[in-house]
C-alpha cells in the first residue's frame, strides 16, 4: 500500500485515525502499541508472509539492546554488539544481496548458477539501518530502551517504515515518553494534513508525469538503441526531476502523517538542487541516510581524525557502500563512487585559498557544476546496466550525433539552416516529446531552485518544534480558510489524477 | 546530536496566522482549517459517488482481471470509454487463452477472427501502434505466453518520419492503469463534449446485456473474449472523401503522409522485432494493412510517395510477408471500409482467407 493510493487515503488512513481517536482514551500508554499494530497491518498489506522478517528483526535487536543495557563488562557488550550487527547485516545481505553475490561469483568463475530470486521485504534497508544505529547507541551508553512497546513503534511506525526517514532513537523516544504518539492535536494535524497532501500532489501531479519522459529513454537504452543528444539530455533531466519530486513527495507524506499522529519526524530532504557544492548537496539530499553514514560508518572509520589522506579514503568507502545500500547492482556502486570522487574533489577544492571568497558568480558556477554532476550521476543510478548508462552518457556528449526533432528545422527560423550547417541533423526523434517536455523541464527547474520547499512553506521545524515565529508571508501556509480551500482543491485534483501513480522510487531500496 | 529533541516542549506551538505571530486562538484556527479542508473535500468528492456507481455498473472500472473473468464466464464484449486498459486486456487474453496464433497490430487488425484459422487464435489488436515500443511489447507478450505464430498487421504510416502517437501519455499505453479517478475525468469530458447524453446514461444503467463498458453497452461495440473487435451498431461517417482531399492538399493528418523518405529507424525496429521472434522460434507472418482504393489513388496522384513504394518493396522482400496495401486484388472496394482505414468484417474475411491460403495456419 503506497501513501498516494486510494486504499491508503480513503480506507487505511481514516481507519487508523478513527481507531486512534476512539481507543486512545482507553488505551492510555498502550496507544503506542495500537499505533504499532496499525503499522504492522500497513506492512502486512504488502505481503503478510514477510511480517515475520520485521518481527524477528525487532525482537532480536530489542533483546540485544536490553542485553547490552544490563551493564555487563564492556567486552561482553562489545560481543553482543557484534552479534547484533552481524545478525542485521546477514538478514539484509540474504534478502538484498544473495542473488547479486551469486551472479558475481558465478561470473568470476565462469559457471552458470541460477538465481534464487529472493524477494526483497519492503523497507528492510531502512529498518535494518535504524536498528544498527540503535544498537551502536546502546553500546555507547547513549540510550537504552526498556519498554518493548516503544521500541516496537520506533521501528514499525508506518509513515517512516518503508522508505525512511531513518529515525534516530533519540528523536522518537522522548516523544513516546511524553505521550505524543497518537495524540491527535488539531494544530499539528492541520499542518500534517497540509504537508501530506502537498506530498500527494507532488507525487501524483508531478513525479508520475515527468516519469513518462524519463522511462522510455532508459528503457530504449537498455535495449541497446543508440540514444541521441536531445533524447539523452531530455531523459536524464526528466529522471533528475522525477526522483526529486518522488522522494521529496514521500518525505513530505511521511512528515505529514507523523504530525497527524502527533509525532515529529526529522526532515529528510531540504531542496538539494539548490546546493552550490556537492558537500552541500549531501547535506540536503536524504539527510537521515547521510547522517547515519557519517555517525555509524565515516566516524568509526576514523573520519577526519587520521589525516587528510585517510579522510579522503573514508569518504570514498562511505560513498561506495552508500551506493551499494541503494541496490544490489554495480550501477549503484558506480553512482556512489562517482559521488565519492566528486566529494573528494570538492574537499580538495575547498583547500584552495581562493575558494573561500564567495560571490554571486562563484555561487552560480558552483550550482551549475553541482547540478550537472548530479544529473550525470543519476544516469548510473537509473540505468539497469553500465551499457545502458554509457549509451545515454555518450548520447549526452553528442557522440551519437546531435539530432534535433525535424519539426524544429522550420520552427527555429534562420537558426535551423545554421545548425544544419554546423552538423546538427534534423530527423525523427522518438524519445523526445518536444515542447511539452521542454515546458515540464523548465517548470520543474524553476520550482526546485526558486521556490521554498514544502516544509519551509508550511513552517515545519522538527528540531525546535517552534515552527514559524513571526507573521507568515503572503505565500506561506498558515491554518486559514483560504489555504484550507486551496489545499482541498489540490487534494481533489490529486485524487482524481491518482490513476497512474506508480510506486515510490525509494521503496525499492 | 539532535539532543534538541529531548528538549521538545510539552505543548507544541503551531504555525500562526495572526499578525504578531503568536496568539491564543491558534488551536481554534487549526480546527477551523480542518473543518473547511475536509468540508470542501467532501463537497467536491460527494457528487462523485453516484458517478462512481455509474462507472461501476457500466463495467468501466472493474479492472482487467474482472473484465477477463467476466468474458470467460459470461461472454460479451468490452470497450471502455474512460480508462485505457486495451493493452493490459489483450495481454491478459494472451496469457489465459494460450493460443497457437496471435494477431498483433493496431486497431486495423481488430476484425481478424479465430474462425479464419485452423489453429487456436487470439487477437492482440491495438497493442502495437508505435514501432519504438515493439521490443517491449514483444517481451511483454512472450513473457506471458509464447505463441507459435504471430500475424502482424503492418500499418504503412508507422514508417514515415512524421508519424507520432498523439502524446507522451498515449505512448505509455503499456503502463498498467489502475482502476481509478482517471475515469471520472474522461467521463466528464465525454459529457461536456456531448458524446454521452442523459439518455445514454440511462440506457447504460438499464442495460442487462453481458457487455462491459459504456460503448459496449450502448452499441454492442468492443473486444470479445478472443480479442476480436466488434463494431456493433456503431456507424462511421464517410471520412474517405475528406482524407482523399487532405492527401491531395499534401496535409498530413497524423495518418497519411506525403513526401519524405522512409524512416530507417522504424524499419530497424521492425527488423529487430522479426529477429527476436525468429530467435525464439516464432514464425511471423506479416501483411501491409489495406487502405481504401480511393485513398491509394490519391496517394499516388501526388507523386510524392517514394517512401511508400520503398516500404512496399521492402515488405514484399521479407520472408512470410505480403502486401495487401492495395486491396483491389482481393476484391475489396471503398465500400468495404468502415472509415478511411478500417476494413469491415466481410473484407477482413476475404483478406484472412487470402493470407491463410498463402501461409496455411
Amino acid at each position: 500500500m503506497i501513501f498516494s493510493s486510494y486504499p491508503f487515503i480513503l480506507a487505511f488512513l481514516p481507519a487508523a485515525v478513527a481507531a486512534t481517536l476512539l481507543f486512545r482514551n482507553y488505551a492510555g500508554s498502550n496507544t503506542v502499541l495500537l499505533l504499532g499494530a496499525t503499522s504492522l497491518i500497513f506492512y502486512g498489506y504488502w505481503d503478510w508472509r514477510f511480517v515475520w522478517v520485521i518481527g524477528l528483526s525487532i525482537v532480536v535487536n530489542y533483546a540485544a539492546g536490553r542485553e547490552m543495557g544490563r551493564g555487563r563488562s564492556s567486552k561482553y557488550r562489545r560481543r553482543v554488539l557484534i552479534v547484533g550487527i552481524v545478525f542485521n547485516l546477514v538478514l539484509l545481505g540474504y534478502f538484498k544481496y544473495t542473488d547479486f553475490f551469486i551472479a558475481n561469483v558465478a561470473a568470476l568463475i565462469s559457471v552458470h548458477v541460477p538465481a534464487l530470486n529472493v524477494v526483497l521485504p519492503l523497507g528492510i534497508s531502512f529498518f535494518t539501518f535504524q536498528q544498527i544505529a540503535y544498537l551502536v547507541d546502546v553500546y555507547r551508553h547513549e540510550t537504552v530502551e526498556h519498554d518493548f512497546r516503544h521500541y516496537f513503534l520506533f521501528v514499525t511506525f508506518f509513515p517512516q517504515l518503508i522508505a525512511g526517514p531513518i529515525v534516530h532513537h533519540k528523536e522518537m523516544m522522548p516523544q513516546f515518553i511524553r505521550g505524543q504518539a497518537g495524540r491527535i492535536d488539531a494544530a499539528m494535524a492541520a499542518q500534517g494534513v497540509t504537508i501530506f497532501f502537498v506530498g500527494v500532489a507532488k507525487k501524483v501531479l508531478v513525479a508520475d508525469n515527468i516519469a513518462l519522459f524519463a522511462s522510455p529513454v532508459f528503457d530504449a537504452a537498455a535495449r541497446g538503441v543508440p540514444i541521441a543528444f536531445v533524447e539523452a539530455w531530455g531523459g536524464a533531466l526528466a529522471y533528475t526531476f522525477q526522483i526529486y519530486f518522488d522522494f521529496s513527495a514521500y518525505s513530505d507524506m511521511a512528515i505529514g502523517l507523523g504530525l497527524i499522529f502527533g509525532l515529529r519526524l526529522p526532515i529528510n530532504f531540504n531542496s538539494p538542487y539548490k546546493a552550490t557544492s556537492l558537500i552541500e548537496f549531501w547535506r540536503r539530499w536524504h539527510i537521515t541516510l547521510s547522517r547515519f553514514l557519517r555517525d555509524y560508518l565515516y566516524i568509526p572509520l576514523g573520519g577526519n581524525r587520521l589525516g587528510e589522506r585517510r579522510r579522503l579514503v573514508n569518504i570514498m568507502v562511505v560513498m561506495l557502500l552508500g551506493g551499494l545500500w541503494h541496490g544490489a547492482n554495480w550501477t549503484f556502486v558506480a553512482w556512489g563512487g562517482l559521488h565519492g570522487l566528486g566529494l573528494l574533489v570538492n574537499h580538495l577544492w575547498r583547500r584552495w585559498p581562493s575558494a573561500e571568497h564567495s560571490s554571486r558568480f562563484r555561487s552560480l558556477a558552483g550550482w551549475t557544476a553541482t547540478f550537472l554532476f548530479v544529473i550525470v550521476a543519476w544516469v548510473f543510478f537509473r540505468a539497469d546496466s553500465f551499457g545502458s548508462a554509457l549509451n545515454i552518457l555518450v548520447g549526452m556528449t553528442g557522440t551519437h550525433g546531435i539530432v534535433l526533432p525535424d519539426v524544429y528545422r522550420t520552427q527555429l527560423g534562420i537558426l535551423g539552416p545554421a545548425l544544419a550547417h554546423a552538423g546538427v541533423r534534423f530527423e525523427a526523434v522518438d524519445l523526445f516529446f518536444g515542447s511539452i517536455q521542454v515546458e515540464w523541464t523548465i517548470a520543474s527547474l524553476a520550482v526546485v531552485t526558486l521556490l521554498p520547499n514544502s516544509v519551509e512553506w508550511a513552517g515545519y521545524d522538527p528540531i525546535t518544534a517552534s515552527d514559524r515565529i513571526g507573521r507568515p508571508r503572503w505565500y506561506q501556509w498558515c491554518p486559514s480558510v483560504p489555504w484550507a480551500l486551496t489545499l482541498s482543491a489540490l487534494s481533489v485534483a490529486s485524487l482524481i489524477m491518482m490513476s497512474k501513480s506508480g510506486e515510490f522510487l525509494y521503496f525499492q531500496f | 546530536m539532535n539532543d534538541e529533541f529531548s528538549a521538545l516542549p510539552q505543548s507544541v506551538p503551531p504555525v500562526y496566522c495572526e499578525r504578531d505571530g503568536v496568539g491564543p486562538q491558534s488551536r481554534r484556527d487549526a480546527q477551523r482549517f480542518l473543518r473547511w479542508f475536509f468540508g470542501a473535500l467532501v463537497f467536491f468528492l460527494l457528487p462523485l459517488a453516484p458517478v462512481f456507481g455509474f462507472l461501476y455498473a457500466a463495467g468501466e472500472i472493474i479492472g482487467v482481471a474482472g473484465v477477463v473473468r467476466h468474458q470467460i464466464e459470461v461472454g460479451g464484449v468490452y470497450s471502455s470509454d474512460t480508462i485505457n486498459l486495451e493493452y493490459q486486456h489483450h495481454l491478459a487474453l494472451n496469457q489465459i487463452r494460450q493460443t497457437t496464433i496471435v494477431a498483433l497490430g493496431s486497431s486495423r487488425v481488430g476484425t481478424l477472427a479465430p474462425d479464419c484459422f485452423a489453429h487456436s487464435f487470439v487477437n492482440l489488436t491495438g497493442m502495437l501502434r508505435w514501432l519504438p515500443d515493439a521490443d517491449d511489447i514483444y517481451s511483454d507478450i512472450v513473457a506471458v505466453h509464447k505463441p507459435e505464430k504471430i500475424v502482424v498487421g503492418i500499418d504503412h504510416n508507422w514508417f514515415h518520419p512524421d508519424y507520432r502517437l498523439n502524446s507522451a501519455w498515449a505512448r505509455n499505453s503499456r503502463t498498467t492503469w489502475a482502476v481509478s479517478g482517471e475515469a471520472f475525468r474522461h467521463l466528464a469530458d465525454l459529457v461536456i463534449r456531448g458524446k454521452l447524453t442523459f439518455d445514454d446514461i440511462l440506457r447504460v444503467w438499464r442495460d442487462d446485456s453481458p457487455n462491459l463498458g459504456i460503448q459496449a453497452k450502448l452499441f454492442g461495440a468492443g473486444t470479445d473474449g478472443w480479442g476480436v473487435r466488434h463494431w456493433g451498431l456503431l456507424r462511421f461517417p464517410d471520412t474517405i472523401p475528406a482524407s482523399v482531399e487532405a492527401i491531395r492538399q499534401g496535409e498530413t493528418q497524423g495518418t497519411f503522409f506525403v513526401g519524405g523518405h522512409l524512416n530507417e529507424k522504424a524499419w530497424r525496429y521492425y527488423l529487430r522485432f522479426l529477429e527476436r521472434a525468429k530467435h525464439d522460434g516464432i514464425q511471423v507472418v506479416g501483411y501491409l494493412t489495406p487502405l481504401p482504393p480511393s485513398i491509394i489513388d490519391a496517394y499516388f496522384a501526388t507523386g510524392e510517395v517514394d517512401w511508400l513504394q520503398d516500404l512496399r518493396q521492402r515488405v514484399k522482400a521479407l520472408p512470410d510477408h505480403i502486401d495487401f496495401f492495395d486491396p483491389r486484388g482481393l476484391g475489396i472496394a471503398d465500400a468495404d471500409f468502415l472509415d478511411e482505414s478500417h476494413i469491415g468484417n466481410q473484407a477482413t474475411r476475404q483478406l484472412c482467407e487470402a493470407l491463410t491460403r498463402r501461409y496455411p495456419m
